[in-house]
């Protein structure tokens, strides 16, 4: 017997659902599987109305039950189960726990124009790291800073510059990882150089301050020591700064 | 727009899934390439390689001539290991021998779970090779077994016995009295008896037993194989001794069976929101009343204060367990955390300063609009949007109300304007903490007024006042979210008949339309013909 495209399809959405849950370990979590299960009927979905002779095929099953007389009886069974169904649905979701909000949040925040560093005012648009031109002391400077990350950073942005040091699990929102090119390797170095000087507090409110854990260093760091950090952290998460001139009109 | 060639109808589709499979191959390379067989030799190129790997991103830890004293060791603990002395905790070798090289990759790559030395899941397969190769010159141990040709013997572990009553039993037995492994590790597990605060490991460096009630913070692992293997081996270095002559195989495994039985089938989760439920009787007067074991608890990790000085590297308390009930007036929390020591203000035998125990657990004293309107920030607060603390303190057993506007600004509300009362007791390393309000006070001004169907922002702090914790020095946590859970009224039910109502419509509407298209004829005549 062949099978019908419509049962074709509905088989490959239990088969793709089961191999997402069961198959893959460790298991994904479900927001994720609701994300790869729509995009497995979106691709059927697409597949089906490409071509007329499918859809035709498709559908009829559909069809049938719907007009049908000989099926009027599976017409009558599914239209008392569909609302049945919807009305548990909505019961169950209705009492489920609640979840957590929705926290927005922009992880890059426009820098301030120029902040304010101690006794000195700096100027933050078109700032470079001093430190990068003097080519002579370069492994001097990375050496340095890689020892001051070893005593006031790795404990949440860790030892991999991946943002798993062994406080990172209990900060929310976590620690940047350094290493995923969403980060520093976006970012121009005299922004880094805002967010370690001024920390979470120092964000504009669309960054939520309140929860950031990133300390602010401005009394704890010189301004040298901050940009040998900078090199460092680069330079260990093997990435580069964005250029000034990179910049989009 | 209809596309004809079955070729690219199918390339649409097949392309969607590839895209799908891509983000699972990652994470199927990394099994594949653990498995791969040795083949980077003990040469004098990869030594040197390694020690190349090393001084990159070892030495700020184990330090430059692996003596673990590199800038980041004060502000670790446990401290990074002194590579040179070859006293490996995880090992599959017999109490006190040297480790395999497979040990020494296994840990490189694994990391040592609940400290800071990290699994270099970072560095290829070689590299850790190579790294393996090179620590071992560090240490003269595994020279001179190499001069005699000695090999370590990796221990055989037989098959575990079933965790029944009587095994655990019997394992409990030799617990408390044949080995009293309680001295140290005390009578609940949580590495509080009577010796445990005196151990020193071999460097001379305080060492506190592992809590066994949290299975996940052991080295070597949690299932009984593991376990069995921390007992006959273990840990090289430190006080726990090995205990393989004077007990028989079957002793062993009860013993394991014992202390797997001391920690929860599960780790609680990290729960960013902390439900309050309804209940319509009275709250418990009591920490033991039994309507507490119906209530989930949610655990709240915490970390150290490092964002103001003087900061807290080493805080020893990871997490606090926290559940909650409310009823028409009142609201009430129970706050469990471990703590091997309980402290009041004073002076050790030696001299050293001990602070009181002491716990807060913190509110806006305005909750916010909505989830993303300004609040105050999560480490006691800011000028503009101060805190609420409910603070409880071993000194003096009382609980206090505390405002702050930072860190360093705290005021306490007078005894008149108490509304929080509660109850603690210590018992076997752990604190239970009772803590009771009424949902709103008189002070509007200073106190926070619960409302149901929010979200309020909660955050704990916790002082463990046998490890130097006082003032700024603690552990703490990020802002979490406290939910009192809205009343049953039915709503439920509401929702649902509607739910049913609408999807009736629907299909009446539908099945109307569809008898007046098309579809029905042909199928009719057919029917007909
Ligand atoms: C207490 C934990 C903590 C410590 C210590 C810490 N950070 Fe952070 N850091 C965070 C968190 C959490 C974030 C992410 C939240 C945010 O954006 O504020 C962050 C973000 C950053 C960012 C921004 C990344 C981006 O993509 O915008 C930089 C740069 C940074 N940290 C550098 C440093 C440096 C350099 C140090 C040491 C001098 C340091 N951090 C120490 C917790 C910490
Ligand atoms: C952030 C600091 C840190 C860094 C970086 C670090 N370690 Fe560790 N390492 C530790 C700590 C802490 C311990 C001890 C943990 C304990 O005693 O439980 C340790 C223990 C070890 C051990 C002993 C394992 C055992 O079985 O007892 C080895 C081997 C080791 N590290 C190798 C390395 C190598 C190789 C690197 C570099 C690739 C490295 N570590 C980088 C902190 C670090
Ligand atoms: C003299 C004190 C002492 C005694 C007695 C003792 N232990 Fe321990 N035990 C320790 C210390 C200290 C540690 C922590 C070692 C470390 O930090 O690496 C430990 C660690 C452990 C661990 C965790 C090992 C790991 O891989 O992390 C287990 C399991 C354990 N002990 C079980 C026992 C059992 C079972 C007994 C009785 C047979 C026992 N201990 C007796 C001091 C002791």
């Amino acid at each position: 017997m062949r099978i019908s495209k419509f049962s074709q399809a509905i088989l490959m959405v239990v088969f793709a659902f089961l191999v997402f849950k069961f198959a893959i370990r460790p298991p994904i979590p479900s927001s994720l599987l609701y994300f790869y299960m729509m995009i497995v009927i979106f691709a059927i979905f697409i597949y089906v109305i490409s071509d007329t002779q499918l859809l035709q095929a498709f559908i009829s099953p559909i069809k049938s039950i719907l007009v049908e007389e000989k099926k009027k009886r599976l017409r009558l069974v599914i239209f008392t189960v569909l609302p049945i169904f919807a009305a548990i649905f909505t019961y169950i979701n209705v009492s489920v726990s609640v979840g957590p909000p929705a926290e927005l949040r922009f992880t890059h925040p426009a820098p301030p124009l120029q902040i304010q560093f101690r006794e000195n005012l700096i100027r933050i648009e078109g700032l470079e790291n001093p430190l990068r031109s003097d080519v002579a002391n370069f492994s001097k400077y990375i050496e340095e800073g890689a020892v001051i990350y070893f005593k006031n950073c790795f404990f949440c942005h860790g030892d991999n510059l991946d943002g798993n040091g062994h406080f990172a699990e209990a900060l929310n929102p976590r620690p940047g990882n350094f290493t995923d090119p969403g980060t520093i390797a976006q970012l121009q170095e005299s922004y880094v150089f805002w967010r370690v000087s001024k920390g979470g507090r120092g964000l504009p409110d669309e960054g939520t301050p309140w929860n950031s854990a990133m300390p602010a260093w401005e009394n704890i760091l010189t301004e040298e020591e901050i940009w040998k950090v900078i090199i460092y952290i680069y330079d260990a998460a093997s990435v580069k700064p964005r250029r000034w001139e990179e910049l989009p009109e | 727009m209809i596309i004809k060639n079955i070729y690219s109808r199918s390339c649409i589709a097949l392309s969607s899934i590839v895209i799908l499979f891509i983000s699972f191959v990652q994470g199927g390379i990394v099994c594949l390439y653990a498995q791969e067989e040795l083949t980077v030799k003990e040469t004098a190129e990869n030594i040197e390689a390694g020690k190349r790997i090393y001084m990159k991103k070892c030495q700020y830890c184990h330090g430059i001539d692996g003596d673990g004293e590199g800038p980041a060791a004060p502000f670790l603990d446990p401290p990074p290991r002194d590579l040179t002395r070859a006293r490996y905790k995880i090992i599959s070798t017999e109490a006190g021998e040297l480790p395999t090289n497979q040990d020494i990759f296994d840990v490189i790559l694994n990391g040592i779970r609940d400290t800071s030395m990290p699994g270099w899941t970072s560095l290829s397969k070689k590299e850790i090779w190579q790294t393996v190769h090179y620590i071992k010159t560090l240490a003269e141990r595994f020279a001179w077994y190499k001069e005699i040709k000695k090999v370590p013997e990796t221990v055989k572990i037989g098959k575990p016995l079933p965790a029944a009553k009587d095994s655990i039993e019997r394992g409990r037995q030799i617990y408390m009295k044949k080995l009293e492994c309680w001295k140290c590790h005390g009578e609940g597990g949580r590495g509080d008896g009577p010796s445990a605060s005196e151990l020193l490991d071999e460097w001379e460096y305080p060492i506190k037993p592992t809590n066994l009630t949290k299975p996940w913070k052991f080295r070597i692992g949690n299932t009984e194989k593991h376990i069995f293997r921390a007992i006959i081996t273990g840990t090289a270095g430190t006080p726990m001794p090995s205990f393989t002559t004077g007990n028989t195989e079957e002793e062993l495994w009860d013993l394991t069976n014992y202390v797997k039985s001391l920690g929860p089938v599960k780790r609680p989760q990290r729960a960013i929101v902390l439900k309050s439920e309804f209940m319509s009787r009275n709250l418990p007067e009591d920490i033991d009343d039994p309507i507490w074991n119906s209530i989930e608890a949610r655990g709240i990790p915490l970390f150290g204060q490092i964002l103001a000085e003087p900061r807290m590297y080493t805080p020893s308390t990871d997490a606090v367990y926290v559940k909650s009930i409310y009823n028409n007036t009142e609201i009430a929390f129970l706050v469990e955390w471990d703590d091997n020591s309980q402290s009041r203000s004073g002076t050790t035998k030696e001299g050293d300063t001990i602070y009181e125990d002491s716990l807060a657990i913190q509110f806006p004293v305005k909750i916010p609009e909505s989830p993303s309107s300004p609040r105050p920030f999560f480490m006691m607060g800011d000028s503009a949007l101060p805190v609420n603390l409910w603070f409880w303190k071993s000194d003096s057993d009382v609980l206090k109300e505390v405002n702050a506007w930072s860190i360093n600004k705290k005021k306490d509300q007078s005894e008149e304007n108490k509304d929080v009362e509660g109850r603690v007791i210590y018992e076997q390393g752990k604190y239970k903490l009772l803590i009771k309000r009424d949902l709103t006070t008189s002070d509007k001004k200073n106190d926070i007024q619960m409302e149901i169907n929010k979200f309020i922002p909660i955050a704990f702090f916790v002082w463990d006042g046998h490890n130097g914790e006082t003032e700024n020095m603690m552990a703490i946590s990020s802002w979490y979210y406290l939910f009192l859970e809205k009343k049953h009224t039915g709503k439920n039910f509401l929702f649902s008949i509607m739910a049913l109502l609408f999807a009736i419509i629907v299909e009446i509407i539908f099945m109307k339309r569809i008898r007046r298209s098309d579809w029905y004829e042909p199928t009719l005549n057919k029917a007909q013909g």
